[in-house]
């Protein structure tokens, strides 16, 4: 990571923690309204992140997102702009002591995750549909990572709630048929981003001639994360998967989510393909 | 040291007298108008408020120190006769209190720090009720003005702060606040009544005012079940159609006399089953219980009983209670604060007749030095100006200390001690019969 994009990781970083913080008390005091100063904090650290983003991407001569550092930092960004969204439309406060201790983490293992160093950019960097894929993907993982944030909350809720447990955590959380439609929003919402995510990269690995790329192990977990989903929205839509099951599904789709992001390395090109063309940014742009 | 004035409260409430004796002793609205003016009268107060709510009825009367001694027993009369009561049937249950003590009790009457549900909204809009009647009979002078006007300001300190009134502290609130756990619009949702007891009435009202429309209530009296349907305005069901109800209903309310089961898990997995496990809400008020406690088992059942509706009122109970002990100290403060306030305007007509006094002294000197010198113009401004910082460095002790002493609470004594130094003249008397508007 460039000392550029750095200074404004560590800036996001900051503000995931307080907010966090806040996050905590909140809950602890059995508050469920006052958003405002995590809402500003969390719009801060995505504002920083998305602009060390851009710094990275301006200045790397690499992959873009291959690496376990450009994953975790893709992924909290995701993770950090659902939080806004969620926060700022149904204030549910309790997700930010799942969600902000996570963003912390994930900022803070890709300052110390190894960055593969210099290689070529590849064809499929240049491609234009490459960037919206990697964006697509990213954000629904965010929308399924939050709505399985959110399902922990129902989980923890609905015990509470059976175990007569009437304590100050039992007031700071949201009712269970509002946790269950802000994830049910969210699932769709990353179902839709995520299936076009799958769209373009099926497209792009069929344009560089990748062969058998839907039996790829990462895109079998993708495909199989995105049936998961698909069966929630439908049992959802129905009627017929609600409540603790649902919550569940979401757990298992969110775990399929993770698996999608390990074996997320790129597709191999066949052999007797042409081979994309490699070199620097400047030497490959048209 | 004595102050010209006292604050006196006298009253009866909740903590100490029961309804029976409440309600006869209680004003009615339209009578306190002229209740608040004989009771001025006959405690030859200048000033009284009556305070008459179904938990209290309380006086509150500022009057002469000379008085302080026969007030509470004047207001005892009035109390007695003025609503035909023998003394000795309500002795018992009254209390007084004076100066700071009684400020400190109004803070916390209108802050709802002294109600039988703590944090409750309506004895402030009550209390403001009995200041504006007062006021607008002529009751209410500048002492109770000040003192109900920080009144209404702390308790509306309190509420935004928050605190006093969180909390669901009774059971139908408790009832309320658990169905907001579970269903996010309650508007949204249809609530099964089964049974027609007094306390599915209170629960009734209470989630209808927390948006709950739709109602159905079934009972095994047809005549009974139609009357409560009538009076919470719900719809009339058949006991018969329980399963029925129970698809579609998503708050259910028991409250039968039964002495067993009336919903039974296999009942409750039926419904469950048509409902595609979208969750249920049972709240079960009867005694016996006549839901089996092995619903709560189920999935997607969320089944409470009378106690653990009062587990949740207790922990607003508590929650408010403490919220009140952190205010306890602040009213009280602000209470001494205020009397210290209203007490110690002694200093400040001492201070105001002391620089008359050496004003009049000087200007009669300069008067005679005029006469007697043949002093020019330019001369005798130097002389009046050299005066008047004279004037103004000899009395900036004086003042000073009055200043202090007035914050320190001991206003009166050192305004006593300035007039004997001084020599000052007695203040002018007020007769009591003047109006209120000229004190």
């Amino acid at each position: 990571m460039n000392p550029g994009s750095l200074s404004f990781v560590i800036a996001a970083i900051v503000a995931y923690a307080i907010a966090a913080l806040l996050s905590f008390i909140s809950v602890g005091r059995g508050k469920t309204a006052a958003t405002w100063p995590q809402l500003t904090l969390a719009i801060a650290a995505v504002l920083s992140q998305t602009v060390g983003l851009g710094v990275h991407c301006a200045t790397s001569t690499t992959h873009y997102f291959t690496s376990p550092m450009e994953i975790l930092w893709l992924l909290s960004w995701s993770v950090g702009i659902n939080y806004v969204l969620i926060l700022a439309a149904w204030r549910i406060v309790g997700l930010g002591v799942l969600v902000l201790p996570l963003n912390v983490a994930l900022l803070a293992a890709s300052i110390f995750s190894r960055y593969p160093g210099p290689a070529p950019f590849g064809a499929l960097d240049l491609h234009p549909f490459y960037p919206p894929h990697v964006l697509l993907a990213f954000l629904g993982y965010g929308f399924f990572l939050s709505a399985c944030a959110i399902s922990i909350l129902y989980l923890r809720a609905e015990r509470l709630l059976k175990h007569k447990l009437f304590g100050a955590v039992f007031h700071g959380i949201p009712s269970l048929e509002r946790l269950e439609r802000t994830a049910g929003r969210c699932v769709l919402a990353g179902f839709g981003f995520f299936t076009l995510a799958l769209v373009l990269g099926g497209y792009l690995a069929h344009a560089h001639g990748v062969s058998s790329w839907f039996l790829h192990p990462k895109m079998l977990a993708a495909e199989i994360t995105w049936l998961v989903f698909l069966t929630l929205i439908v049992g959802r839509a129905t009627g017929r998967l609600i409540g603790r099951l649902a919550a569940q599904s979401v757990l298992v789709g969110a775990g399929l989510v993770a698996l999608t992001i390990v074996l997320g390395h790129p597709l191999e090109v066949d052999e007797d393909h042409e081979t994309p063309p490699t070199g620097t940014r400047e030497q490959l742009r048209p | 040291m004595s102050a010209r004035w006292t604050l006196f409260a006298l009253g009866l409430s909740f903590r100490t007298a029961p309804v029976s004796l409440r309600e006869r002793l209680a004003f009615r609205a339209a009578e306190l108008p002229d209740a608040v003016k004989q009771l001025r009268e006959q405690c030859q107060c200048r000033e009284a408020v009556i305070l008459s709510t179904c938990n209290r009825v309380e006086f509150f009367i500022v009057a002469s120190a000379d008085e302080e001694d026969r007030l509470s027993e004047k207001a005892r009369g009035f109390l007695a006769s003025h609503r035909g009561v023998p003394l000795d049937a309500f002795q018992g249950a009254l209390y007084e209190h004076r100066g700071g003590e009684a400020a400190r009790h109004l803070f916390e009457v209108a802050a709802s720090l002294d109600s039988q549900v703590l944090g409750e909204t309506e004895v402030l809009s009550q209390t403001r009720e009995a200041f504006r009647i007062a006021s607008e009979a002529g009751a209410v002078g500048r002492r109770l003005q000040a003192l109900f006007d920080r009144a209404f300001h702390l308790a509306r300190e309190l509420r935004r702060a928050g605190g006093v009134g969180k909390g669901r502290a009774s059971i139908s609130s408790a009832a309320v606040k658990l169905a907001e756990r579970i269903f996010d619009q309650l508007s949204e949702h249809a609530t099964l009544v089964v049974g027609t007891g007094e306390m599915a009435s209170g629960i009734v009202k209470s989630l209808k005012s927390a948006g709950v429309t739709n109602f159905i209530v079934a009972g095994r009296s047809k005549e009974r079940s139609e009357a409560f349907a009538q009076e919470t305005g719900s719809r009339c069901g058949r006991l018969e159609n329980l399963q029925e109800h129970l698809r579609t209903a998503d708050i259910v309310l028991v409250s039968t006399a039964a002495p067993h089961y009336i919903l039974t898990v296999d009942h409750l997995s039926r419904a469950l089953d048509a409902r595609h496990g979208r969750p249920v809400f049972l709240i079960d008020i009867s005694v016996p219980r006549n839901v089996d406690p092995a619903a709560q088992d189920l999935p997607g059942v969320f089944l409470y009983d009378i106690d653990d509706l009062d587990a949740v009122a207790r922990e607003g109970r508590k929650q408010r209670e403490e919220a009140a002990s952190r205010w306890r100290p602040r009213l009280a403060e602000e209470a001494k604060r205020l009397l210290v306030e209203l007490s110690d305007d002694a200093p400040d007509q001492a201070a105001k007749r002391l620089l008359a006094q050496v004003s009049a002294l000087r200007m009669a000197e300069v008067e005679q030095f005029k006469q007697s010198a043949d002093a020019d113009d330019p001369a005798l401004l130097k002389l009046e100006e050299a005066l008047d910082r004279f004037q103004a460095k000899l009395l900036h002790g004086p003042l000073s200390a009055l200043k202090e002493a007035a914050r320190e609470g001991d206003g009166s004594a050192a305004a006593e001690w300035v007039e004997r130094l001084f020599r000052l003249p007695p203040p002018e008397t007020r007769n009591k019969s003047e109006p209120l508007e000229e004190e």
